[in-house]
Order: structure tokens, then sequence, then C-alpha cells
């Protein structure tokens, strides 16, 4: 096991690292930017570390020195959380030159995996079926109007760096081509500094279903089931729950063998989430493959009582899974919602916490590293809270997650509060299942969110 | 950890305690002057910590006691206020000579022209030479020889001449 863990992170991501280097009894090291010096995560890690100005590419996304921090610290392992740096093959590559292990997946597969053509292209040999598209990137326009033309309206353009619902743009006819492919294009070489599409057939009404895979380095794979994130706002997640609502057990077993076909093609190791859109028929299709531990990991965790940030860091030490298949029992039903700041100000807009109350009871988990009298940014909308409710049934996981979200305070920062209020109260939500454009779809729900 | 390499004892004249209520005003009036809102100093073998809150009278926190008293604030080189500190550009490791076996960049009550080599940060095994930013006299020299230090740690106070 590791001695000290250095984690390049912030916000909730990073307090539930630390907190499961703690139960390990691993040493900790948060990382900060100059504004983030009394953040939670900050205060709560065993050392800090402040490795450069506010603007991330200075501080959280700053290879050099947060390598620098971890090193002269006495580190050996850095925890990457999700985003920033997670998905990043040079950031690992990197780490493991320094000595450093890095608590994910191997190089190599964050590589094949974070090249979303070669991916589907991978997957698809393993014998998963995926959307007709673009097998490689498309050259320009033209290019995609030949395959789209070939598979079909509506398309979806998609950046081949791309993932978590960004670099996306839709084309319901080949007049509106044009636009989606600048969209995934710009989007693509703004996120991810990397400006090559794809194009994959759009389907409407399905529902995105995911599956929670861990390996050890020996290839040991085991599943923690599936997961729904169909209640989609602007194509981010805001609702998950398990175990998904209407998947047959025969329909479960299928998509739990495509996921492992997915991750065995790659030799994957540590924790993921392979990602299926899944039609109105029961036909599903491989999208991509999260090679993280996800903002939803907690999801799983309440079903089947396994520690999965501590299972992905004991796999990165090379321990072997103490876990067989038949000992993952998933119980109940839980429902995870995503708490974040809304803002159609600026790029520089603020708000200050005013006041900040999680709720708490019987079945329910808060991840939030939220203080009050804090100044949130409020650019890209972030994630402020995570309120999970786990029950005996889905009814009763719905229920209780009304029940906390009804305490949840949070002042002084516009949030989406109100539209997962209505969402979560929804008759449509609580026959379920819903499709992925059920939320934008849905007028008066769709209303709530200003 | 990193294995800290300590500078050799060197005679020094008497010093002040730090924990001395009138060098910890001096101190405290250091920091209102500078804008630093923490200051970690070491002298006569006691380190003292002062981190300014919202308050405005910084908090006082002692860290403990080095074993053996390794550089002191010179009497003449007393803390007035105008000093400045020299913050540390990146992380790494901080190296006041260039081997264990020199001597260190500076001492306390040296004067440094601007463009001087003060010290040395570590980081990924490369040696970053940190210079004076300006003429003056060192008041202060802020973190312990081999200790790791953060982006924006104050490492020197100077006191421009």
């Amino acid at each position: 096991m590791f001695t000290k863990i250095l984690i390049a992170n912030r916000g909730e991501i990073a307090l539930r690292v630390i907190r499961a280097c703690r139960e390990l009894g691993v040493a900790s090291i948060a990382v900060c930017s100059t504004a983030d010096r009394d953040a939670l995560h900050a205060r709560l890690a065993d050392e800090r570390v402040c490795v450069g100005p506010e603007a991330p590419e200075d501080s959280y996304l700053n290879v050099p020195a947060i390598l620098s921090a971890a090193l002269s610290r006495g580190a050996d392992a850095i925890h990457p959380g999700y985003g920033l740096l997670a998905e990043n093959g040079d950031f690992a590559e990197a780490c493991e030159r320094s000595g450093l292990a890095f608590i994910g997946p191997r190089v190599r597969h964050l590589r094949l995996m974070g090249d979303k053509p070669r991916a589907r292209r991978i997957v698809e040999k393993a014998g998963v079926r995926v959307l007709p598209g673009s097998p490689e990137p498309l050259a320009d326009l033209a290019d995609a109007r030949t395959v789209a033309d070939a598979i079909g309206y509506p398309i979806l353009v998609k950046a081949a760096a791309g993932g978590g619902g960004r670099g996306l743009g839709v084309a319901r006819d080949a007049d509106a081509l044009a636009a989606a492919f600048a969209v995934a294009r710009t989007e693509g070489e703004r996120a991810f500094g990397n400006n090559l599409v794809y194009v994959e057939r759009y389907l409407e009404r399905a529902r995105h279903v995911e599956v929670q895979i861990v390996a050890d380095r020996d290839r040991r794979l085991v599943h923690l089931g599936e997961r729904d994130c169909s209640v989609q706002w602007r194509r981010q997640k805001l609702v998950s729950e398990a175990p998904a609502v209407g998947i047959d057990r025969r329909l479960r077993a299928q998509l739990v063998e495509a996921s492992a076909l997915a991750a065995e093609a790659v030799g994957y190791t540590n924790v993921g989430s392979v990602e299926f859109l899944v039609d109105p028929d029961g036909g599903f299709y491989f999208i991509e493959m999260n090679t993280r531990v996800q903002v939803e990991h907690a999801v799983p965790e309440a079903l089947t009582g396994i520690d999965l940030v501590q299972l992905g860091i004991r796999v990165a030490a090379g321990e072997a899974l103490a876990l067989e298949q038949k000992q993952v029992t998933a119980r109940g039903h839980a429902i995870e919602c995503r708490v974040h700041a809304v803002s159609d100000a600026g790029p520089g807009a603020r708000a200050t916490v005013a006041a900040f109350h999680a709720p708490g009871g019987l079945g329910i988990r808060v991840e939030s590293a939220l203080q009050a009298g804090e100044t949130v940014a409020l650019a890209g909308e972030p994630l402020l809270a995570k309120v999970l409710a786990h029950g005996a049934t889905r009814e009763e996981a719905l229920a209780r997650l009304r029940a906390a979200l009804a305490e949840l305070v949070i002042d002084g920062v516009p949030t989406n509060l109100a539209l997962l209020g209505r969402v979560l109260a929804d008759p449509e939500l609580a026959r379920g299942p819903v499709h992925t454009n059920w939320l934008e779809d849905h007028a008066e729900l769709a209303r709530a969110a200003g | 950890m990193t294995s800290r390499r300590r500078a050799p004892a060197r005679p020094t004249p008497p010093a002040r305690a730090l924990l001395d209520p009138r060098e910890l005003k001096k101190l405290t009036a250091l920091m209102e002057e500078s804008g630093l809102v923490e200051l970690e100093i070491e002298s006569g073998g006691e380190r003292v910590r002062l981190v300014r809150g919202r308050l405005a009278a910084p908090a006082v926190e002692s860290v403990g006691t080095t074993a053996a008293p390794t550089r002191a604030v010179r009497r003449e080189a007393e803390l007035e206020s105008g000093a400045r500190a020299i913050t540390s550009p990146m992380v790494g490791t901080f190296h006041r000579a260039a081997a264990p076996e020199t001597p260190a960049f500076v001492e306390v009550g040296d004067v440094v022209e601007r463009g001087q080599v003060l010290c040395l940060i570590e980081a990924m095994k490369m040696m970053n030479e940190i210079e004076a930013e300006f003429r003056g006299r060192v008041a202060a020299i802020a973190v312990e020889n081999g200790r790791p230090v953060e982006y924006g740690e104050p490492l020197f106070l100077i006191e421009p001449l």
C-alpha cells in the first residue's frame, strides 16, 4: 500500500479521496490554488501545497508544479479524481516517469479509450454493437456529409477527444450539419485541445445506461451493476439511479457482458464505467468508456456497500481484487442528484455562499466541499453537492431524496435546486423510465431551470 | 520525506527571543505592512508561525522548538516596516546553499544586490535560482533549509536599500 497520496483535484471528489486515504491509513496531500487555501480539501488533508495562481492551467492543471509537490513532500502516488487531469495520458505517463503511481488505469488505457473513434472500433471488434458512424475522425464537412447521407439523419457530431457530454452537435437534417460540425469542432478544441470530430447516428428516445466495473492488474474483473443516467440537462447528468428501471435480467446480463468485453478488449485495470445507449426496444450501443472514478460512483457504492475509491487505490497499489462476482450483491434502490451552480453571467462571475446546510437522515449521503462564507466561481456551473438517497424500494429512495432536497440550504449562490425539486416530483419520472431528451422536451420542467 | 540538510551551526550574536512580545509585535507589524498572511520564522531555537486571520490582530501559533540554534535574527537587522517578502515562484524544495558542503548564498544581515542568487528551489530534479528583485538587506530567512515550499510561500524578508 502507498504511504502518502497527493490528490490532484479539488471540491467534493478531493474530500472523497482524503476520506478513503484516512480509512486506509495513508497520508494525504491536497493541492490548491492561491484562491483555494481555505477550501475544505486544503484544510482536511494531512498536508496542503499551494501549486499556483487561481487559473486552473496555472494550478490544478499545472503538471510540473503538481509533480514537484508530490516529490518534495514524499508522496508515492497521485489520485487525479475526475475531470482535470484524470483522463490525461500524458499526465499519467509523467507520473510514472517521476516514480509516482497514477491511481487509475494504465497510460495506454487512457489513450485508447480517450480517442473516442478508436475506442468505438476496438469495442466493436470485441463484439459489442456501436451506432452506425464514421470509423475515423472526419477530414472536413464534405466528408461528414458523405457519411451522414450514408447512415441517415439525425446525426450526432462528436469531438474525437470528447466525453462527458461535451463537444456534441446534433443535426436533424443535412442543412443543420454544418452548424453541428462547427459546434463539435469548436468545443472539442476549447475543452480538449483537439478539433477532430466524428459522427454517429443520433438516437432521440434512448436511455443512458452505464455499467460500473473494476479490474485488477491480473485482469480479474468484477462489475457492480448498471445505473440509469437519462435525466440530463444540456447533456449533463442530473439524476442517476440504480438499478435501472425496466431493465430485465436478460438485458442486464447482456449489458454486463458487453462491458466486460469492452474492458477486456484493452486489458483494462482499475475502476471504470462503460456507457451505453439503450433504445426503447432493448437494443443497446456502446458510446464510450470513462477511465476514472465517476461522479456517480456513490450510486453503486450504496447498493453494494463496496468502497470504489478505496478499491481503486488498492488496485493501483498492485493488490489483487479480494472480491468475487458472487460476493457482490445489490440491495435496495439508490438515486443521486447533482446540485450545481447556475449562471448566465460572464466568465468572471462569482457568488458567496451565505449559508450552507447539508441534509441528513437514514439512507442519505451528501458529498460536498461547500462552506459558508466561501466564494464560488460560477463559470462552468460547478458542482456544489451530490445528494444520494438509498431505500429498500425506488419509491422509498425517491421520497427520501425529495425530503433531503427540501432540507438542503445553499444561500447566496444560484443553483438548480428548483429544477431538481420539480424533476423528482414529476409523475413521469416516478413511473420511469425516461429518455435522455425527456427533461429538455419537458416544457414546464425546463422553465424551472430558467 | 526529503532528507533534511541543515546548515552548519555558526556563531551568532545573541538574539532576542522570538516569543518576546516586543519581537512578536514587530513581526505582526511587518506582516501588516507587507500584506503577508502567513509567516514562519526560526530564531534562537524557536520557531514561530504567524497567521493573519480576518481579525486585525494576527493569531500566533508556536510550532515547536528546534533542537539547536541554527541562525538568528541579527540585532542590526531588526525588522523594520518596509521589508518585502521574496516568495517562491514554484513548488519544490528550498536550498540555502548550492551544495551541502558550500556556504549559504545569503545570511541574515547580508546586503544583497538586485539579481543576486538568494537560494535554490529544487523542482523535478532541476535547481532553480531565486534572485533578489531589488537591492536590500536580508531581514529574515523564513524557511528552514531542505524544507518543501509551496507556490507563493515567503522565503526571505528583505529591507530595500
